[in-house]
């Protein structure tokens, strides 16, 4: 095991995040605080929608999940080999297979211009409130 | 860090090849630190025991080069006997050690010289046959020797370059190539960066704030930076990805925690 401290730290991050997110439906009137880019300009950014994404994956429901943000779904994976990559040096191969910056930037920004288009099918891609 | 390096000797003939193995020696540091790669390792002080010291030498190689230029197989010494039939010429004895001890041996062929035949070896060089060599033509330098670099990484123990400090003195100093830069402390060695864009996903995805972008196009930059040969700015690219993943995820712990407050301050829970 590599970076000990980073890991207990994230590992306490994490779980008191999820503890949180898994009791207090993150919706607009909570105690989770507004994307400031959101607040400001009204467009949703790329981590947009991802508390609730969370909070939907924490109850089980994926497709709510990727309603919330689809990309944080599709990420998963990809931190989650990233992240043991990094902690135990397991499974090179494959994160090297994944570690693509370049597709990631463009997932990023494209996901970030098409979702805040307003109207079908793109509309779906929106956080939702 | 316990990590084991790698390191890569290149085993060749001053009369045969001393351009070929210069050019290969520059040629490999695109990929390699200048550290790890070994030219004139085999520099024999007065009284030495060279059975010895290129044993010794060769206790740190993971990788042998064996550069076979035209004139590899036949050249002869003054006594018209050729070299190879010596038993005690270096790039026989090297070779052979290296065979002996297990130690990964690619034969890198120029100028289109065919790969030896065993019969026309000494005993203890005829398992050099066997290896896999690589060829490499003056046209094709750029890719052959990238081939090479590829086949090289492969057998590396972790297939990463990675130097430690001071676990390599006695090589260096019996380095002439370094030696004679008379820089008296060796630059820090340099291995290629992680481009942390674990965490710059991670940033940009979770926290509230797309700072995290930043991050990522950090990242980008960093493989064609550090393949292109421009090792420190691939460095510096690295530790900007990180560092903005780090504000992102700061900035956003920030804004939770003013929130909080402006919330209950005001009373609104």
């Amino acid at each position: 095991m590599k970076h000990t401290i980073i890991f207990v730290l994230l590992i306490a991050a994490t779980t008191t995040t999820a503890v949180f997110i898994y009791m207090y439906p993150p919706t607009n009137n909570s105690y989770y605080p507004p994307c400031i880019l959101k607040k400001i300009t009204g467009f949703d950014c790329a981590g947009c929608g991802s508390a609730r994404a969370c909070y939907q994956l924490l109850h089980g429901n994926a497709g709510q999940a990727a309603n919330h943000n689809v990309l944080l779904l599709l990420f998963l994976p990809v931190m989650a080999i990233g992240l043991l990559h990094f902690f135990t040096g397991k499974m090179k191969a494959a994160w090297q297979r994944l570690n693509k910056p370049m597709i990631v930037l463009c997932l990023v920004v494209f996901f970030w211009i098409i979702r805040n288009i307003p109207f079908f099918p793109f509309e779906w891609l929106h956080s939702d409130k | 860090m316990a990590s084991i390096p790698g390191t890569i000797f290149i085993n060749y003939r001053k009369d045969d090849s001393s351009w070929n193995a210069l050019a290969l020696y520059n040629e490999l540091q695109k990929y390699f630190t200048k550290e790890q790669i070994f030219k004139d390792f085999n520099t024999i002080l007065p009284g030495d025991d060279f059975v010895v010291s290129i044993d010794n030498a060769l206790r740190k190689c993971d990788v042998l080069i064996v550069v076979v230029g035209k004139n590899w197989l036949q050249i002869k010494d003054v006594a018209g006997k050729r070299r190879l039939d010596d038993a005690d010429d270096f790039v026989r004895l090297e070779i052979a050690t290296a065979l002996a001890r297990g130690i990964q041996v690619i034969p890198v062929l120029f100028d289109d010289v065919p790969m030896p035949r065993p019969d026309e070896l000494p005993d203890d060089m005829k398992a050099l046959c066997r290896r896999q060599f690589i060829e490499i033509d003056s046209k094709r330098f750029d890719d052959d020797v990238r081939n090479l670099a590829e086949a090289i990484k492969k057998v590396l123990p972790d297939g990463v370059i990675r130097v430690t400090p001071g676990q390599r003195e006695t090589a260096h100093s019996s380095q002439p190539y370094n030696a004679g830069a008379g820089t008296g402390s060796n630059p820090p060695p340099m291995q290629k960066p992680d481009n942390n864009l674990v965490w710059a996903i991670l940033s940009t995805i979770l926290c509230c704030l797309p700072l995290g972008i930043v991050a990522i196009i950090s990242a980008t930059k960093v493989d064609n930076l550090w393949n292109s040969g421009q090792h420190s700015e691939a460095v510096r690219e690295a530790k900007k990805a990180k560092d903005w993943a780090i504000y992102s995820a700061i900035a956003g712990v920030v804004v939770i925690i003013l929130y909080f407050i402006i919330a209950v301050g005001s009373g609104s829970y």
